[in-house]
């Protein structure tokens, strides 16, 4: 009897049993209840100063749909937002046709938060380190509404988080249900030598929270020639973003080192990277420069630029 | 000769705690209940400096489930703790100074009834100016955080005229350290059971490297007399120095007599975080000259160490620092002087390696720079310089002789390691990783030091049911005491490992044998065999001689019993036990050894370490890996070979973090990190380097010491060793610690670069 009395201050645990159930949940409670999956994330923010858990946990396991990952038709990757970390590092359709995105699933938290830890946590947290990698290739959200699935590109809902920060918007009571990620075709795959790379830099080798985090795909040709880049950043708090400047740039050059150092500039002039407790703006502009050229310099050795 | 498995053949032996520990089966203190067990919880200080205006504990009282709600009102002793002065309040009552200090505490039925009592408990506070800065405690006008000052100690040395010396210097090498407010980060964190029995006395379950201190402590904060308090002390998940100190037994002790139920706390690790000791962030300023030839003419050093808001063992941290600023070379001419300072930051304290690690960061920094004026190689300068055995101790006070510092200096000079680094550079894949080896020394010294006492004693007991029990009143915190003690017995006595009862952790039961701390515990647990071992053989052999008819000499104790010198078995120890009818048992009680001169914290005994180590530096995020690690010990014999490979293993894992990662930094008094997912210890990735270990097991003819212990010598060179390596790496001299990478990044495809190439 007395347990019962005592876990009053506990939150309470919604389980329900489908998104429509959920998101009326939502609906009705507002800001005294949260989306749970993992709860990885959530928990830190309640063990640090100040910041309380709310009343109400609404449990997104128990509506029983969201996990897995598909390759649909050849062209579209679906992967649900309940699919775990852990599921997604051991995911052969991950490592053929998202490399970046599973080199950023591989370098998140540890095994044992992994096993927890969803996809759709990772974005909906806002600045998990896998969005700098689902930026590369132009992955979309499929989100639920309260009656209608709704996709949406990542960038646009990147971007209309950006405008809502600066504008302290209402928050959003919407249910991330998956993950799309278009395939390319095989008629891209041919020309030239593709690049791949995610990189992220913490404060120690694993397990780290990160202090940016680089992703790039591109292709680069035998005559130099470069195409098709992309190049997001994201980490340390930022809300991930595009290059698109510097993908523009990229586009149709020759591979020169004065182009290298013109990129250099503009990442270091141009990157949204604010500086925090632990390492200066500067310093994470100088590493995502840093690390996005030397992943170029690397693949032009390999197609024997220099 | 290598440490590992393979050298180490059938002594390399399994920990008998091990098995547990690593399927998380073992109980550990803060794992147990008690039936009708309250929970406990403390309300610490809002503010990092504050006078309390008001304090009102109604409203908390007044919850349904709350027992006990207590403040500075319902201590009846002392209202004060601290192993060496005890100026920390168990519930302040007037003023708080720092954020981890107690207000009040409450026991209640659940940890939410608690936690909510917390929050009904009323303090009015009037904010005070913040001193977060030693060197700001010390100006003239800085407020006083307590009535003597706010230096709490000030330790000094000089022989020699420094100034004159450095006149007659060619090259002189100034420079500031700064080391960072590294936290122990032991996996469990600090809390206990607390269980008022009958006639007044209580059993605290509660970890400690000291049951008996504990005791007295607790006896002055509650009036009890020391015989009503029971501290039964490990298992212990991790201390380093750590739990040295009282943390929550004041409060669970408290609770538990005022309601007369047992009484669980156990710190989440926020609060660990918030109230706990860290090691002491020290700025060190040292100059140091030298001769054409390279000879160390003249060596100034300043220590400024900031101890937080109360003393604990400050004092005694400083003097241990200042000595070892001082040790390891030849200075003709020293002026060396420390100051701990009270703040208004977390309290400094107790820490594996004891202010050594500043110490010898700052220290090697300087053999480092110096030898780079000289143009000389920096080992070779280092053995110009080195102490010889015979030579006086760091403060010119006699100590036991070794010839260590020689032997690992010599040992590291042959490792495959540093001949590596005179060797072709080695190529990376990549321009931007750059390699580099860099090498360290230190002594170290071990015991409490002159003038502190440090008693040693243990017992050995044929049990009532034929156990040969062991008895010492040292604590098991992870670091293979058990193991040690456990390897001595069979080695030593030729006993069977299931033979063996080891009792530690009980204050009912232990002799006086001193802390669990400063490396001591080997050496004393040694030195009590071997005075216990001719009178405990004598007892049984002689009680086994009367009972079997055989003649003494033809008897001796083995496995299982005691057996004729053929190795048959005559008497099993159980067989033994009861014909004897009572306890056969032998005690011993000594001194800790220490230096004959009168230098209050010189130390006696000295284990000597050197380091090489190899990094790697990415200059395009300015991280350092460490790669490859060699460490050359001279520490006596090794007593348990897997222990001794561990606690290097692990110290320099500390110090690893120390030199890369590791910072509670404090603004205004208040933490910058609160929990362990942005204070960062080095994972199973930072640490996957290869790690040598070379131990020098030799010691001079007619030493009596035997081996040294080994807990903190590894943690203290490793530092210095790698900044070494960075500088032959990169070129660049790191002052302070953890190394910030923005100082080793490059740039090297901006385009400024290419235009200044061109």
């Amino acid at each position: 009897m007395m347990e019962q009395e005592n876990r009053t201050s506990f939150p309470k645990v919604w389980q329900p049993a489908d998104l429509s159930e959920a998101w009326r949940l939502k609906h009705m409670l507002g800001d005294a209840a949260v989306y749970t999956a993992g709860t990885t994330y959530l928990r830190t923010q309640w063990e640090a100063e100040g910041a309380a858990p709310p009343g109400h946990f609404i449990d997104l396991c128990s509506t029983g749909l969201l996990a897995g990952i598909e390759l649909k038709d050849g062209e579209l990757l679906t992967i649900g937002a309940l699919t775990t970390l852990a599921s997604c590092r051991s995911s052969a359709l991950l490592v053929n046709h998202v490399p970046v995105l599973m080199e950023a699933v591989r370098a998140i938290a540890a095994p044992s938060v992994r096993n927890l830890a969803t996809i759709g946590g990772n974005v909906a947290s806002t600045f998990g380190d896998a969005l700098p990698a689902l930026l590369v290739y132009e992955a979309q959200l499929v989100w639920y509404d309260g009656k209608l699935l709704q996709v949406e590109p990542l960038a646009d809902w990147l971007a209309g988080l950006r405008h809502a920060a600066a504008n302290h918007a209402a928050k959003d009571n919407r249910i991330l249900k998956e993950i799309r990620i278009p395939i390319a075709s095989d008629s891209d795959v041919d020309s030239g030598m593709r690049l791949e790379m995610y990189k992220k830099i913490g404060r120690r080798e694993a397990f780290t929270p990160s202090l940016v985090s680089v992703a790039m795909t591109g292709r680069i040709h035998q005559d130099g020639l470069l195409s098709g880049f992309r190049i997001a950043l994201g980490g340390g708090g930022a809300i991930a973003q595009r290059l698109k400047e510097v993908e523009s740039l990229l586009q149709h050059a020759n591979y020169t080192q004065p182009l290298l150092g013109t990129i250099y500039d503009m990442i270091v002039e141009n990157a949204e990277l604010q500086g925090d407790l632990f390492a200066s703006a500067l310093y994470k502009k100088q590493t995502a420069a840093n690390l996005i050229l030397s992943a170029l310099w690397r693949a032009a050795g390999q197609a024997g630029m220099h | 000769m290598l440490l590992n498995r393979e050298t180490s053949g059938k002594r390399w032996r399994t920990r008998p705690d091990g098995e547990e520990k690593v399927t998380g089966k073992l109980v550990y203190l803060t794992d147990m209940s008690a039936s009708g067990m309250l929970f406990g919880n403390v309300l610490r200080s809002a503010f990092a400096h504050a006078r309390i205006i008001k304090l009102c504990t109604d409203k908390a009282m007044a919850l349904p489930g709350v027992h006990a709600v207590l403040t500075f009102e319902d201590i009846p002793g002392l209202n004060g703790f601290g192993i060496a002065k005890p100026n920390q309040p168990v519930f302040c009552e007037d003023r708080v100074r720092y954020v981890g200090d107690a207000v009040a505490a409450v026991a209640a039925d659940s940890e939410e009834l608690a936690d909510q009592a917390l929050k009904l408990i009323e303090v009015e506070y009037e904010a005070l100016p913040v001193i977060d800065d030693p060197e700001q405690a010390l100006a003239e006008d800085a407020m006083l955080l307590h009535p003597e000052g706010n230096l709490l100690h000030r330790a000094e040395y000089r022989r020699g005229d420094t100034a004159a010396a450095f006149d007659d210097c060619v090259h002189i090498v100034e420079e500031t350290y700064f080391t960072p407010r590294q936290m122990h980060t032991y996996m469990e964190t600090e809390g206990g059971l607390f269980i008022p029995g009958e006639n007044g006395r209580i059993t605290v379950y509660s970890a400690t490297q000291h049951g008996l201190m504990d005791r007295l402590q607790l006896s002055r904060i509650t009036g009890l007399p020391e015989s009503d308090i029971r501290v039964i002390s490990s298992p212990i998940g991790g201390s380093f120095g750590g739990k040295d100190e009282l943390n929550v037994q004041p409060y669970g002790v408290l609770l538990a007599l005022r309601t007369g139920r047992p009484v669980k706390l156990h710190n989440s690790r926020k609060e660990s975080v918030r109230a706990g000791i860290k090691r002491h962030p020290m700025k060190i300023t040292m100059k140091t000259g030298v001769n054409r030839e390279g000879k160390l003419l003249a060596h100034q050093v300043r220590i400024v160490a900031d101890t937080g808001a109360y003393a604990t063992l400050g004092a005694e941290v400083l003097n241990f620092a200042l000595e070892h600023a001082v040790s390891g070379y030849r200075f003709e001419n020293v002026e060396a002087q420390g100051y701990s300072v009270y703040t208004n930051n977390g309290v400094s304290g107790e820490f594996r390696g004891f202010g050594g690690n500043q110490a010898i960061f700052a220290l090697e920094g300087q053999m480092d720079r110096l030898a780079e004026l000289l143009g000389m190689d920096p080992w070779t300068f280092r053995a110009l310089n080195l102490r010889q055995i015979g030579d006086p101790g760091p403060l010119g006070q006699r100590i036991a002789q070794t010839d260590g510092a020689k032997q690992v200096w010599e040992v590291l000079a042959q490792s495959p390691l540093w001949m590596e680094r005179s060797g072709p550079s080695g190529e990376t894949h990549e321009p931007w990783i750059r390699t580099g080896i860099g090498a360290a020394l230190a002594m170290h010294g071990a015991g409490l030091g002159f003038g502190i006492p440090d008693p040693g004693a243990g017992r050995l007991a044929l049990a009532a049911d034929g156990k040969i029990e062991a008895i010492f009143g040292y604590e098991e915190f992870g670091q293979g005491l058990i193991a040690t003690l456990e390897q001595m017995l069979i080695e030593q006595f030729g006993f069977a490992t299931e033979d063996l009862r080891i009792v530690i952790g009980d204050t009912d039961v232990v002799p006086d044998s001193g802390s669990s701390t400063a490396s001591r515990a080997t050496s004393m647990m040694w030195t009590a065999l071997r005075n216990m071992r001719p009178a405990f053989t004598k007892l049984l052999v002689e009680k086994a001689a009367a009972l079997t008819g055989t003649p003494y000499e033809q008897l001796e104790l083995g496995a299982g019993g005691i057996r004729n010198k053929a190795g048959v078995l005559l008497l099993t120890f159980e067989q033994l036990a009861s014909a004897a009818g009572e306890p056969l048992a032998v005690k011993t009680e000594f001194h800790y050894p220490v230096t004959p001169d009168k230098r209050v914290g010189a130390h006696f005994l000295y284990t000597y370490a050197a380091v090489a180590v190899k990094v790697e530096v990415n200059t395009l995020t300015g991280r350092v890996k460490v790669v490859d690690q060699y460490h050359a010990v001279a520490a006596g014999p090794v007593v348990n070979p897997q222990g001794f490979l561990g606690q290097i293993e692990g110290g320099s894992g500390m110090a690893l973090g120390f030199t890369l990662s590791e910072d509670a930094f404090m603004n205004s008094g208040r933490y910058g990190v609160n929990n362990l997912d942005t204070y960062l210890i080095p994972t199973v990735t930072d640490l996957n380097g290869s790690v040598t270990v070379v131990p020098i097991e030799t010691l001079p003819e007619g030493d009596i010491y035997g081996p040294r212990g080994v807990g903190e010598i590894g943690s203290v060179a490793l530092a210095p060793a790698i900044t070494s390596a960075v500088h032959h790496a990169v070129g660049k001299r790191i002052a302070k610690l953890p190394i910030e990478p923005h100082l080793l990044q490059e740039a090297p495809f901006a385009q400024k670069k290419e235009v200044s190439g061109a």
